[in-house]
């Protein structure tokens, strides 16, 4: 009996092995798809007139020949690599990997697939680089960048010799990219927080937090989810926030990083703005289950249902919406500046991604830079990879000249909302801050606490940890 | 045994060479714990009495790190919320299991339909890993209109319930989940507990009249009562280890109303990147895990003389 | 006449039981089941249907044609086998040294080992990662089988010293008499008549390493290799456009294989877990 059972285990075993195994052949076959649709119409032109370069291959595993002699490791953000589900994005990285490839057949580059849980693998590639074994070039998030700057090498020379300047940046990228006098990283997109409404039901958007909240309670009378905003645990909700605590000219920290967001006005402007998000939940014009929302998409299935008015959200929310809910986006949303306070204030927050190289290899260092430059950096790279992704581009010269942004009502917007955008500081203590504010935020919205003790204990474990 | 193989025991037990020592058959199993258990747990003791962070490379020896967990209030709402998790979680997984091992143990001497599928059922959580447990039930609980839970609550009339917005009832789902992810290792425990109790002794109870109550808490609970015990210390253990289903089913939200002891190591070093106090956490973590076993071996020892 | 009414009263109770068991366990797979097959307006329907109508498997084609998710089970399988094998291949050894040989410290040394299956993974991994980080071994399946594999070895080394404590010592002894070193006895007699205490131990470890989170959480960067749990958490937390239908569907293709072959084997593993359960 027993010994039956054993054959029939091992023959499912088997069984199981080998349809795993038959499994694993298709989705390799698959996740190359994408990448072997988008060179197929190259390749056919290409691999007639060149026949030298037939071994530079580009999946999402591999970009140059295999063979190669220099490797490369490059460790990008999954949203920003070519095993995104946005086909637009995974076709332009994969033209633009191509070409690279082409024009260094010695080289190969090894993307290193990553968590999504950002936080979580910037850590992760913190201890490596502490440790010497951090990915060659890495994308790191601009707000935990002032935490890796003392293992990233600088860039000048190669930002030189590709005629860039770093005054084309916006000042808020340059501080974060030459935080002395050495350039240590690029940022190579941007993103800005907005109100977007709904323009059937919103006629007028709302500019102050009073105005905001009048508005939102008419609209819930009438069945609406008036006003969404993620509001859970994560960086995502300090930064579609913050802009209440900017525009009342608060400050998270001084010039020397030292925290100062519990004191004086800047406790004021900070209690004020928790307690606005307060008055939201409990007026019932925002409903108590954003406290789930993590990130913006969170919100998806709330607005394909078409019952939400309004929503604070990221820029590349348009994006994201367009491929919802397709054509009904342009012709439902509109977007318009972030209530404040007052009347009189304009604020917003701006966020985006820094490549920064580690490699202390002199000749791997400036392949690496030469790489993220022609990807994601320079007037084509930066044009064609902001279009595909639906991003900002960080330098004031792409966003004048490219024509994706010409002909886009929303990106005209944003343009506008980038020139009152603040960035987080550029702090060591920043996460801390950061996660202390979102447990306040939680914490006053489940109605555990009140905004001033959420304040004032955030500041106890700020001011305690340093 | 006869006299012959006796002698020839004797003389075996008497023969030298390279197998009669334990280190060969030992060694593999020693070095991967020495390099893989304690070496890392002597690690993390030494890093709770530094101010370690990510990222930097070098660091002092200080108590702060425990201090400053101490007198944070935080640390102290943090334990209530762990201690309630556990016990709720392990008592209603014992009683559970209790009920459900009782009625397919009896279910099966009475030969009734269905008791194998609903012995498998009830294990199936088991088989599932406990992030997906995590996902699984926060489609449950989910508190937009399309939510089942709540409309099966707006329909019975209880209205509807903010699941994991609450910062109580957060505590409350993540432990019912808990219990659906648990009650399978306790009700297995348990169930082949009741294997062990004899049958001539319930039928002699029975003949005399016993009531069932009275069968059930004079012989049975007496008789599986060492299973309850180790069962008991188990599950205690494996729900102060949890930190995967907790962690996709609330992220340790609302606020840090969920945030149980191992979650909240994590997050201390991995989003907070101040590796000295969430070593602090972790060794914590493993204090408790010390004594949990410490009572494990005593109960284990007694129960053997 | 008692007795009867005694019996019916008794089914009428138990049947009750079983329903609610039923129930409460069997309903939230259901619904995730439920869940995957539905389109888009039907997710947003409300109130909620317990059953779709459409019966959508293009969820299932999405999730496999966009996700990482057949690798991520591949990864699972290669994982889990390969700790299974290490574990046996340490724990046979320990087992047959605990159950034949007579040696100081035994007994201590016995309960030394149980107590790391008392230990939260999350404890050693935080500084493994550290020292895997600086001799450039993240990423590394070896080293992640390596872990699993210790996390294993504990529970797996008492299982198989139990087994071996039930079959008759007089049978090894006899071929030690004739000549065999003990190597070749515990190779050719006992782990034959060993196998069905080996599979069932096998079956526990690999259910064990299948649902493991946290080490492949904190060990592994490189989605490539990760196994389903992981890969799993990180669908759930994508930015990008997966919503609740597709994540649905990627749970139940992630808890198919392990639900599959446990309902396959059922009896086999309940024994399996009784007969531990009894000794551990």
């Amino acid at each position: 009996m027993k010994r039956g059972l054993a054959l029939l285990l091992a023959v499912v075993m088997a069984a199981g092995i080998f349809l795993a195994g038959c499994g694993n052949k298709n989705e390799n076959q698959s996740v190359q798809s994408t990448a072997a649709q988008s060179n197929a119409a190259q390749s056919e032109q290409s691999s007639k007139t060149d026949n030298s370069n037939a071994n530079v291959t580009v999946t999402p595993q591999l970009i140059g020949d295999k063979n190669a002699k220099t490797e490369i490791t490059w460790q990008p953000v999954p949203a920003h690599s070519m095993m995104d589900s946005n086909q637009a994005k995974v076709e332009y990285l994969t033209k633009k990997a191509k070409e690279w490839a082409e024009k260094h057949p010695d080289v190969k580059i090894v993307p290193i697939q990553t968590t999504i849980a950002i936080s979580d693998s910037m850590a992760k590639i913190l201890v490596q680089a502490a440790s010497g074994q951090a990915p060659d070039i890495a994308a790191i998030d601009s707000y935990i960048f002032p935490n890796f700057t003392k293992y990233a090498q600088p860039i000048d020379d190669i930002v030189q010799e590709k005629n860039l300047d770093i005054n084309d940046w916006f000042p808020f990228a340059q501080n974060v990219m030459k935080p002395e006098d050495k350039i240590l990283g690029l940022w190579y997109t941007t993103d800005v927080r907005a109100l977007f409404y709904r323009k059937d039901i919103v006629k007028n958007p709302p500019k102050t937090w009073q105005e905001l909240l009048d508005l939102g309670k008419q609209l819930k009378g009438q069945g609406y989810d008036a006003f969404l905003y993620s509001a859970g645990r994560d960086e995502n909700v300090t930064m579609n926030t913050l802009p209440y605590f900017f525009g009342q000219g608060g400050k998270l920290v001084d010039d020397n990083g030292t925290p100062v967001f519990g004191e004086g006005e800047n406790r004021a402007a900070m209690i004020n703005y928790i307690n606005f998000l307060k008055s939201t939940v409990d007026t019932g014009v925002t409903p108590t289950r954003v406290l789930n929302f993590k990130s913006d998409p969170n919100m998806n299935a709330d607005l394909a249902a078409g019952k939400v008015a309004m929503f604070v959200g990221v820029s590349n929310m348009a994006a994201q919406l367009r491929s919802v809910i397709a054509d009904k986006f342009d012709e439902l949303w509109d977007v318009a500046p972030i209530p404040m306070a007052e009347a009189d204030q304009r604020a917003s927050t701006a966020g985006g991604w820094v490549s920064t190289v580690f490699t202390e290899d002199d000749q791997k260092r400036k392949l690496a830079a030469d790489f993220i430059i022609d990807m994601y950096v320079n007037d084509q790279g930066m044009e064609g990879w902001c279009s595909a992704g639906g991003y900002l581009p960080p330098r004031k010269s792409v966003f004048e000249k490219a024509e994706f942004l010409k002909s886009d009502p929303f990106a005209q917007k944003f343009k506008e909302e980038l020139q009152f955008a603040y960035v987080r500081p550029a702090a060591n203590i920043y996460p801390t801050i950061s996660q202390e504010i979102q447990i306040a935020i939680n914490n006053v919205l489940a109605g555990q606490t009140t905004p001033e003790k959420a304040v004032d204990n955030a500041w106890k474990i700020v001011t305690s940890k340093k | 045994m006869s006299r012959e193989t006796i002698g020839k025991s004797n003389r075996l037990s008497g023969r030298k060479g390279l197998g009669e020592t334990p280190i060969p058959w030992l060694a593999p199993l020693v070095i991967i714990l020495l390099t893989l258990f304690i070496y890392p747990m002597f690690d993390i003791l030494r890093l709770s009495f530094t101010n370690a962070r990510i990222g930097e490379t070098e660091y002092n020896y200080t108590f702060n790190s425990f201090l400053n967990l101490f007198q944070d209030s935080g640390f102290y709402a943090m334990l209530k919320v762990t201690a309630f998790f556990v016990f709720f979680s392990v008592v209603f997984q014992m009683v559970l299991g209790f009920i459900i091992a009782l009625s397919v143990d009896k279910g099966e001497s009475m030969n009734l339909r269905g008791t194998v599928f609903v012995r498998t059922v009830a294990l199936i959580s088991m088989v599932i890993p406990g992030v997906i447990i995590g996902i699984i039930w926060r489609m449950m609980y989910d508190e937009s209109p399309t939510g089942i839970l709540n409309y099966f609550l707006t329909l019975i009339g209880v209205g509807h319930v903010r699941f994991l917005t609450d910062p109580f009832i957060a505590v409350v789902s993540a432990t019912v989940a808990n219990v659906w992810r648990g009650t399978a290792q306790s009700m297995i425990l348990l169930y082949s507990g009741l294997k062990t109790v004899p049958g001539e002794t319930l039928e002699a109870a029975r003949v005399d009249g016993a009531s069932a109550a009275g069968r059930l808490f004079k012989i049975i609970i007496p008789s599986v009562m060492p299973v309850m015990l180790i069962n008991l210390i188990l599950n205690t253990i494996y729900t102060f280890n949890t930190f995967d289903m907790v962690m996709t089913l609330t992220g340790g939200g609302p606020g840090r109303s969920t945030e149980v002891l191992a979650l909240s190591a994590y997050t201390q070093i991995f989003q907070l990147l101040d590796l000295g106090r969430g070593s602090s956490v972790a060794v914590l973590l493993l204090l408790i895990n010390s004594i949990m076993a410490a009572v494990y071996f005593y109960i284990m020892k007694k129960s053997e003389v | 006449m008692k007795k009867k009414y005694n019996q019916t009263g008794a089914k009428v109770g138990i049947y009750l039981i079983y329903i609610l068991t039923s129930l409460f366990f069997l309903y939230p797979v259901v619904w995730v089941l439920s869940l995957s097959l539905k389109t888009v307006p039907e997710l947003f329907m409300v109130p909620p249907k317990i059953f779709p109508k459409s019966f959508n498997i293009e969820n299932y084609i999405f999730v496999i044609n966009n996700t990482q998710i057949l690798r991520n089970l591949w990864n699972s399988l290669y994982i889990v086998i390969c700790t299974v094998a290490g574990t046996l291949l340490i724990t046979l050894p320990a087992g047959y040294a605990f159950s034949r040989l007579k040696f100081k410290f035994k007994r201590s040394m016995m309960f030394g080992v149980l107590i790391f299956q008392m230990i939260s993974p999350l404890v050693i991994v935080i500084p493994l990662y550290r020292y895997f980080s600086q001799i450039n071994m993240t990423n590394s399946q070896v080293a992640l089988i390596l872990v699993y594999i210790a996390i294993s070895v504990p529970f797996a080394t008492w299982y198989i010293k139990g087994y071996l404590d039930t079959i008759p010592v007089q049978l090894d002894e006899a071929a030690l008499i004739d000549g065999c070193g003990r190597l070749k006895a515990l190779r050719k007699i006992l782990i034959p008549v060993t196998i069905p205490g080996i599979i069932s131990v096998s079956l526990l470890i690999a259910v064990n390493s299948w649902s493991q989170f946290v080490v492949p959480f904190i060990l592994l960067d490189d989605g490539r290799k990760f196994p389903i749990s992981v890969g799993l958490v990180n669908l759930q937390s994508t930015t990008e456009a997966v919503t609740t239908h597709y994540l649905a569907a990627a749970c139940v293709i992630g808890i198919l294989p392990t639900m599959v072959l446990f309902i396959i084997l059922q009896r086999f593993i309940v024994s399996a877990l009784t007969e531990g359960a009894v000794k551990g």
